[in-house]
């Protein structure tokens, strides 16, 4: 997936997009995707940081006051990592790799340990307050597996969110990641995101 | 006045019931708690709601406590490598050993959220990649390894016991000793040595366990090696506290053996202090990295400073290294007994200072955790296993062979 983060505009479509195809409870802060808003004033040595998280279906970027003049939004997700902390970790294998490189939970396999929820660099893995096992996004599976795309490029009005198969030089995707100036985050964890910003400014981004 | 019972041949005083009954009613309250949180029927606080906080949390850290200590270390010296001096108190330990993983175990097993899928985890379902899968197999094969030594080690005196007045001792004593088997005490000493091995391993692999994360607090190849230099702390410190309480009840003493230990418990922690204080040294160096120094500055000025200079460095090193060192002191077993509570009291906030405050910078979600805070339901359950753990123990100890021959009127 690739994420522009200038053309994202802070709605929060794709996280109530997300919830609702996900059946991820609607008013809890626990999201498989959410939007992060940042507010910044760059000062010597440290910036200044203002950061206001979007995860249930309030929408709070439409009533905070940034106090910095540079504002914008990243919307974060599972990175699907080529080499996953959360495979690695999970004692029971849990956790796994599709042939096309996505990572899976087998919900019916998860004991619960919330190792993998520690390991993440991302903080992308929550434990399912209903369901009792942990949760994370999946790009959708359901979805493209039928040709569909994942709920929240479906649901973005700025076209922010593009999905696609990387070694499928058709895809945009493959076009973006070759004309383009990508990066991904925490490249020093050495997990190999598959997740792919342009336009980030990764310095504030925890 | 203290009135004395019949009990199975054994005297009871009420002291002892006294005993009983309050531990177990503290056991039913762990309980209450532990089946509060796997139901949560009642009111899902919201702190407690997992994610939204600490995925490891006060019961992670109670694991900790009680899997991560030194007994087979400990054991060995005093059978292995013939220190003398240690053997009246072989017994306590291994059964130390045998109860704190027991409980831990169980703590653990009851704290992840499919219990029940753990079983299908034991019997093949698992990652041969994930430290945690070994630790859990390290500790389950150290666990059988201590009751078949134990046993061993218990062999010849279970023998005796089948004589006994009361009829549960004789019970347990005859029921153990359906299998017949010659020189137990030398088989007892190699699965010992295997006992050890697998212990160290088991610890060290729990270290590995949190060093192999991406939180700036625990990652580290020197976590390991912490941990076995803590869990012979705490495992030191127990088995004094275990060692004197049996004693006083007893009327023993076994004085030359509590000093060994006070002389393990000093030298170890004065080797902690070095060590902890070279780790936050350099964890908060300058050059180290800004997130390194901030997860430092957590415990040094933030939200666990107090737990930190009071509970770790106050209670859990200065003060009993002062107490064990100082000769005057030392040679007192209450001094000793004093400095090993204080250190035990330090070790468990030492855990949970590193289980939940190593994740406070932690993003869940994207939301930074400040602090940590307890639920009622947690703390519930952790008094109900330290009830467990000691109500155990006591009745353990009821039962099995027990009994050293250590003149009464041993002193100093």
């Amino acid at each position: 997936m690739v994420i522009d983060v200038n053309k994202c505009i802070g709605c929060g479509n794709c996280v109530i997009a997300c919830k609702i195809e996900n059946d991820i409870p609607l008013e809890i802060p626990l999201s498989r995707t959410w939007v992060e808003g940042y507010s910044v004033e760059e000062t010597v040595p440290k910036a200044k940081v203002q950061k206001v998280v979007m995860n249930t279906d309030k929408n709070p970027f439409l009533d905070v006051e940034w106090k910095y003049s540079k504002v914008f939004f990243v919307p974060r997700l599972c990175n699907h990592c080529a080499n996953a902390p959360c495979v690695n970790v999970c004692p029971v294998y849990a956790r796994f790799y599709t042939k096309e490189g996505i990572v899976l939970v087998d919900k019916n396999t998860c004991i619960g340990c919330k190792y993998c929820i520690v390991a993440c660099p991302y903080g992308a893995t929550f434990l399912h307050p209903e369901q009792g096992v942990t949760d994370k996004c999946t790009f959708c599976y359901h979805r493209i597996k039928n040709g569909l795309e994942p709920a929240c490029v479906l649901a973005c009005p700025t076209h922010a969110r593009i999905f696609g198969d990387v070694n499928d030089e058709n895809s945009e995707v493959y076009k973006i990641l070759k004309e383009k100036k990508v990066t991904v985050l925490k490249p020093e964890e050495g997990t190999f995101p598959r997740v792919f910003y342009i336009g980030l400014d990764s310095r504030f981004v925890e | 006045m203290t009135r004395k019972t019949k009990l199975g041949g054994e005297d009871l005083r009420w002291s002892e019931i006294v005993f009983v009954i309050t531990s177990l009613v503290l056991v039913l309250v762990g309980a209450l708690g532990i089946f509060q949180i796997h139901t949560k029927p009642i009111m899902p606080i919201q702190p407690f709601e997992v994610a939204l906080g600490m995925p490891w949390r006060l019961l992670v850290a109670l694991y900790v406590f009680f899997v991560v200590n030194g007994f087979c270390v400990i054991v060995s010296l005093g059978e292995i490598f013939g220190v003398s001096r240690l053997e009246p108190i072989i017994k306590d330990l291994l059964l130390m050993a045998i109860i704190t993983i027991l409980i831990g175990l169980t703590t653990i097993g009851l704290e992840i959220e499919q219990t029940q899928r753990a079983v299908y985890a034991l019997i093949g379902h698992v990652n041969p990649h994930s430290v945690m899968f070994w630790m859990i197999m390290f500790y389950v094969l150290e666990l059988i390894f201590l009751v078949v030594e134990t046993w061993l080690y218990l062999y010849d005196d279970l023998i005796e016991q089948r004589e006994s007045d009361s009829v549960a001792k004789r019970l347990v004593a005859i029921i153990l000793t359906i299998p017949k088997i010659e020189n137990s005490k030398e088989f007892a000493k190699a699965i010992g040595f295997i006992a050890v091995v697998t212990s160290i391993i088991a610890i060290s692999n729990l270290g590995a366990l949190f060093s192999v994360n991406y939180l700036p607090f625990w990652h580290g190849p020197f976590l390991p090696i912490y941990f076995v230099l803590s869990a012979m702390i705490s495992g030191t410190a127990l088995a004094i506290i275990g060692v004197v309480v049996a004693d006083y009840a007893r009327g023993n003493k076994r004085y030359e053996a509590v000093q060994t230990l006070r002389v393990v418990l000093g030298a170890s922690l004065s080797v902690a202090l070095i060590f902890t204080a070279w780790n936050y040294i350099i964890k908060a160096y300058p050059t180290s990295t800004l997130l390194s120094r901030e997860a430092t500055e957590v415990f040094v000025f933030g939200s666990y400073a107090f737990n930190f200079w009071f509970f770790e460095a106050t209670i859990g090193l200065i003060i009993p290294i002062t107490l064990l060192a100082v000769p005057r002191f030392g040679r007192d077993i209450r001094c000793v007994f004093v400095a090993s509570i204080l250190t035990v009291v330090g070790v468990f906030f030492f855990r949970f200072d590193l289980v939940t405050g190593g994740q406070v910078l932690k993003t869940i979600s994207g939301l930074r955790v400040p602090a940590f805070e307890a639920h009622p339901f947690e703390i519930m359950a952790t008094i109900g296993f330290l009830s467990l753990a000691v109500f155990l123990y006591y009745i353990c100890y009821k039962l099995l062979p027990m009994e050293v021959e250590v003149s009464r009127e041993e002193s100093s």
